[in-house]
């Protein structure tokens, strides 16, 4: 038997061949035994794989599989920038204590006049201390204090 | 106003499935990934053998899937779909890692010697009287001798169902390789499944 005759007789089997080269090969292999053996053994062969699909199973869980396919199929959330570990407390910080320390400060400076040494208790203005209360808009509110004794010029803005 | 109906994805066929992830459904693809995944991984197993490389491949066509879901008309069945997929996929990895092209001693001797030179010895049915599992996990070590160039065509022709032509287009190599590849992976399978029956009997 020479390679191009296994080759022909597998091609028959396999359907690749028309229906008058399939019949005379079937008739070669009625008379040769040598090629009626291949003819069993690739048809063997054959069915032994179609019916014996080996089969597996994925080694990892439903969740993990898909997981893995969920997170390239997923469009990835804006560009935000990472958070940072603390800038969430900072955050807090910068919005709750500026406005209460503020308001603190300027509470704290509208209490300057009560105190032994100011105008008001003496009675009389003196020219080394000045306080300032300008609103300037809804959002902001502006207060100086002026000692010209200490040399200290503050402006607290809010 | 009426609560939308919650879609039952268990119970909606792959055509369902299909349509609902094209509209860019994530929990319809995930039912179809759930009901295919064996299917998928077990071709990219049995192309590749190596079970890392197959849980990648098999992702990775998942992945590919989804972004050309909206080239599936349904010509096919999706699991067919899915199955060239991945099959391309582990193909185009063989290529990569030149296994396909690799000369080894099976490779040497089926062009060396020729096919007729493994004609079966003996015409025993290598699997007769064993039970249905015990046959597929012996055929499934014997596919792993096989080289990746042999396998490839045999799951391609065996388990796929393609032409030989299609087999050529798909591995890019001529119809005769194909054929030859064919016939020696077939009659290297019979010889290890007798091998293996032999090395097994009391």
């Amino acid at each position: 038997m020479k390679n191009e005759q296994l080759l022909e007789l597998q091609a028959c089997l396999d359907g690749e061949r028309d229906a008058q080269r399939s019949a005379e090969m079937e008739a070669q292999c009625a008379t040769d035994p040598d090629l009626g053996a291949v003819r069993k053994a690739i048809l063997n062969s054959r069915e032994l794989l179609r019916r014996h699909d080996p089969g597996h199973h994925v080694p990892v869980s439903r969740e993990f599989y898909w997981r893995q396919i969920e997170r390239q199929i997923t469009p990835e959330p804006g560009n935000r920038p990472a958070p940072d570990s603390w800038s969430p407390s900072w955050n807090l910080v910068l919005r709750w204590l500026v406005p209460v320390g503020g308001l603190a400060a300027a509470v704290a400076l509208f209490q300057i006049p009560d105190s032994p040494n100011t105008p008001s208790q003496t009675g009389k203005a003196t020219s080394s201390t000045q306080l300032a209360l300008n609103t300037g808009t809804a959002e902001s509110t502006s207060v100086e204090y002026r000692s010209e004794s200490d040399g200290v010029t503050i402006h607290w803005i809010h | 106003m009426p609560e939308p109906l919650k879609r039952d994805y268990p119970e909606t066929p792959d055509d369902g499935l299909v349509a609902w992830a094209q509209a860019g459904d994530t929990e319809a693809f995930e039912e179809l990934v759930f009901r295919h995944r064996d299917k998928i991984y077990a071709r990219a197993f049995m192309m590749m053998r190596q079970e890392d490389e197959a849980l990648d491949l098999s992702q990775e066509a998942w992945v590919k899937a989804w972004q050309r879901l909206h080239q599936f008309h349904g010509e096919s069945s999706f699991a067919t779909w899915m199955t060239r997929i991945v099959i391309n996929l582990c193909l185009d990895q063989i290529r990569r890692q030149k296994k396909i092209r690799s000369e080894s001693i099976d490779q040497l001797e089926e062009e060396a010697g020729g096919v007729e030179r493994l004609m079966p010895a003996e015409e025993i049915n290598p699997t007769e009287g064993l039970e249905k599992g015990e046959v597929r996990r012996r055929i499934d070590e014997a596919m792993g001798k096989l080289t990746p160039a042999h396998r490839a065509v045999l799951v391609l022709h065996e388990f796929e169902g393609l032409q030989y032509k299609e087999i050529a287009d798909r591995i890019g190599v001529s119809i005769g390789t194909v054929m030859s590849r064919l016939f020696y992976a077939r009659r290297r399978l019979a010889s290890l499944l007798q091998g293996l029956r032999r090395e097994r009997q009391p």
